[in-house]
């Protein structure tokens, strides 16, 4: 049986392949790097000594080690990554030509009447030193279909630059009923007073959907972090990383189709705070900072799904901008590196334990097995009972192939 | 009429056969979803208003081929599973958080094509678990805060050897860290050097990830501001007069606090660990 919840966890600026999924402990010191590997539960399966927590779920993971595609830039890869498609030049955010997001295409097929959101981020944009980036949105699919970004209410944030715009959802849980009804009638007067604009209607449409959700009790009650056993909360630490990995967990239990989990700072900014791009001291930041959250979080929430029995029918998907170079730079940084990288797939269907292809001896290109983004997402649109072969039209009807890749055998 | 377009969808997709609409109009009725899956039907009520009756469960049973129900956070009872106890296609069952106990799982034992059965938060135990030695296809159990025991677990897996049983975590071992004790205070104090002179701070330089706790002791609020790489101020935020505000930084960062009219009081630099700033007159 197919998938029935996404959650999708997003490493924005390129998670290290060595210092994560694809270890090299036999390359030279210059590549191999400072970290060493340890064992998982499934035998012959290593991870970095940094996963030690995730090492132990290693047997619900498929693990695609030959992924490459040709974009060197954040923004593309990360398109490319998170839409299955090369990017077009000229990428802007909010592009109503660019392609939808993985969540946004999710989203797309669920029952349009279950009453929940189609999609949700949490809890950051993506961004590149001030730039919101193209990529997480609904694009051809239309703004409705753009996933909503909530901010995740509790955790210590990422330290680093994270922005919001003024229109996500940071639902206040103490407005009574009355109240919010109240604002929506006073709304709802100042508004016949504006007129009609595309622009307008989308964001009307944003506020109405946030009132929905506000009454709405199954999502509301999902958003309160507060109604959670204390000790679930402290398996998932009191970190933003954490908690919006358990905000997930309950967002698409209470049929939220699909969360996609910004794991790392929103913006960034040069290299700078917590986020993926390690161009700068990659081995003290990964082991001191976002590996551990990274482990705990992602490791929490792999226990919490399988033990509510939630795991079988949701698809966990990893995705990043590209790898990391081979060789550690002056400033024991890696840059960027799209010529191989690793992403994963876990739960929905998928059979774990496993690794799909290789990087060759140094994880410099693909060895055995090479496959590109628009075939990963091939891999999660069918575990989500989608066909990735199938057309949509966008806005002016013209039809879009949503996928362009094939089906990896991870079933 | 929306729901006479599903039954009608449903009816021309051969689905169900003609006596059926009525059964799929009470499962609506009681907020259940009824959709087609691969190999037959799923309906689910763990969505709705979780009130299922005997009543609605019976006219589940009548559905041709149903191979997967839920049932989590419902009201049913032990007594009403006995609706569920011919539906031989049943390929998954939720019973998750229902107050399903020992009295219900005599009800399941006939069905031989069951391979998921979600009995965490119920009360079966040990005694209840007997009843499913002979579903012979079950491969995935989940057992989590009910009332079945390590010893209950053993003694099914000899029964059904290819059985996976998730007991879950102890949630007692689990420390929950206690809200009252606030975090350390930083044992490092930056020096605040005072200047009136934007051109006396230094150019920030990169250095170790650390955090820096300004505390405002002046009289009036002040800005934070952050001189780059470059030289070039930016601003960071205000701090009012006896408060305090934790800033990410890096070490040989240096912040420049000024007025709220942008008049340079003074500044610090960072240095390699996580430390106090205190703003003075």
């Amino acid at each position: 049986m197919a998938a029935k919840r996404c959650i999708v966890i997003y490493c924005w600026g390129g998670i290290s392949h060595y210092e994560s999924w694809d270890p090299k402990p036999d390359s030279l010191s210059e590549i191999r790097g400072e970290f060493s590997t340890i064992e998982t539960n499934v035998p012959g399966i290593r991870f970095s000594e940094h996963l030690p927590k995730m090492s132990r779920h290693a047997d619900k993971m498929a693990i695609v080690r030959s992924l490459y595609h040709k974009q060197g830039g954040h923004q593309q890869g990360m398109y490319h990554s998170i839409t299955g498609h090369a990017p077009p030049p000229g990428l802007k955010a909010l592009n109503r030509t660019n392609s939808p997001s993985l969540a946004a295409l999710v989203g797309r097929f669920q029952d349009p009447n279950s009453g929940t959101p189609n999609a949700i981020r949490l809890p950051y944009n993506m961004y590149d030193n001030g730039t919101l980036m193209a990529g997480e949105y609904g694009g051809w699919l239309g703004s409705e279909y753009d996933p909503i970004l909530m901010k995740t209410p509790s955790g210590k944030a990422f330290r680093g630059v994270s922005r919001y715009t003024s229109r996500e959802l940071d639902l206040q849980l103490n407005l009574n009923r009355d109240r919010i009804i109240n604002r929506q009638q006073l709304q709802a007067q100042l508004e016949r007073k504006v007129g009609d604009s595309t622009e307008y209607d989308r964001l009307d449409r944003f506020r109405q959907m946030a009132a929905d959700m506000l009454l709405g009790s199954d999502v509301r009650e999902a958003y309160n972090l507060e109604n959670e056993d204390p000790r679930i909360r402290a398996m998932y630490e009191d970190h933003i990383g954490g908690q919006s990995m358990l905000l997930a967990r309950r967002l698409t239990e209470a049929g939220v189709p699909v969360v996609q989990v910004c794991a790392g700072a929103g913006d960034l900014a040069g290299g700078s705070g917590e986020n993926w791009d390690t161009h700068r001291d990659n081995f003290k930041k990964l082991k001191n900072q976002l590996l551990p959250v990274f482990d705990r979080s992602v490791s929490a929430l792999f226990t919490d799904l399988e033990m509510r029995g939630l795991l079988e029918e949701t698809l966990v998907v990893f995705l990043t901008d590209f790898g990391r170079t081979p060789k550690i730079n002056n400033n024991a940084g890696r840059d960027h590196y799209p010529a191989v990288y690793s992403m994963a797939l876990a739960g929905g269907g998928i059979k774990g334990g496993q690794i799909y292809g290789s990087s060759d001896a140094n994880g410099t290109k693909p060895k055995d097995n090479p496959c590109t983004p628009g075939d990963f997402h091939a891999t999660a649109l069918t575990a989500m009972g989608i066909n990735p072969s199938a057309e949509l039209k966008d806005q002016f009807d013209r039809p879009f192939q949503i996928c362009n890749g094939s089906p990896l055998p991870l079933f | 009429m929306k729901l006479a377009m599903a039954t009608m969808l449903l009816l021309a997709s051969g689905v169900f056969a003609v006596e059926e609409p009525e059964s799929l109009a009470v499962i609506r009725q009681a907020g259940g979803r009824v959709r087609s899956v691969s190999g037959g039907i799923e309906v689910s009520f763990h969505l709705g208003d979780r009130q299922v009756s005997a009543d609605v469960l019976s006219h589940v049973a009548k559905l041709p081929n149903v191979v997967s129900l839920n049932l989590k956070r419902t009201n049913i009872k032990n007594n009403d599973l006995r609706h569920i106890s011919q539906m031989h296609s049943l390929k998954k069952l939720h019973l998750e958080l229902t107050k399903i106990d020992d009295r219900g799982t005599q009800y399941l034992s006939g069905l031989q094509k069951l391979q998921y059965l979600n009995l965490f938060g119920t009360s079966v135990s040990d005694v209840g678990l007997q009843e499913l030695y002979s579903n012979r296809k079950l491969t995935h159990l989940y057992v989590w805060q009910s009332k079945i025991t390590p010893e209950g677990i053993s003694k099914i897996q000899v029964q059904l050897p290819e059985l996976k049983v998730v007991a879950g975590v102890d949630l007692d071992t689990i420390q929950v860290p206690d809200p009252n004790v606030p975090e350390s205070k930083p044992t490092s104090t930056l020096k605040f050097v005072p200047s009136s002179n934007l051109a006396d701070a230094p150019h920030s330089r990169g250095g170790e990830n650390i955090e820096v706790i300004f505390e405002n002791k002046t009289e009036k609020a002040v800005k934070v501001v952050w001189i780059g790489y470059d030289g070039k101020p930016k601003v960071y935020g205000q701090i009012a007069s006896g408060a305090s505000r934790t800033q990410n930084s890096y070490e040989n960062n240096t912040w420049l606090i000024t007025t709220l009219d942008d008049v340079p009081l003074g500044y610090f630099v960072c240095g390699p660990v996580r430390a106090l700033a205190v703003i003075s007159d």
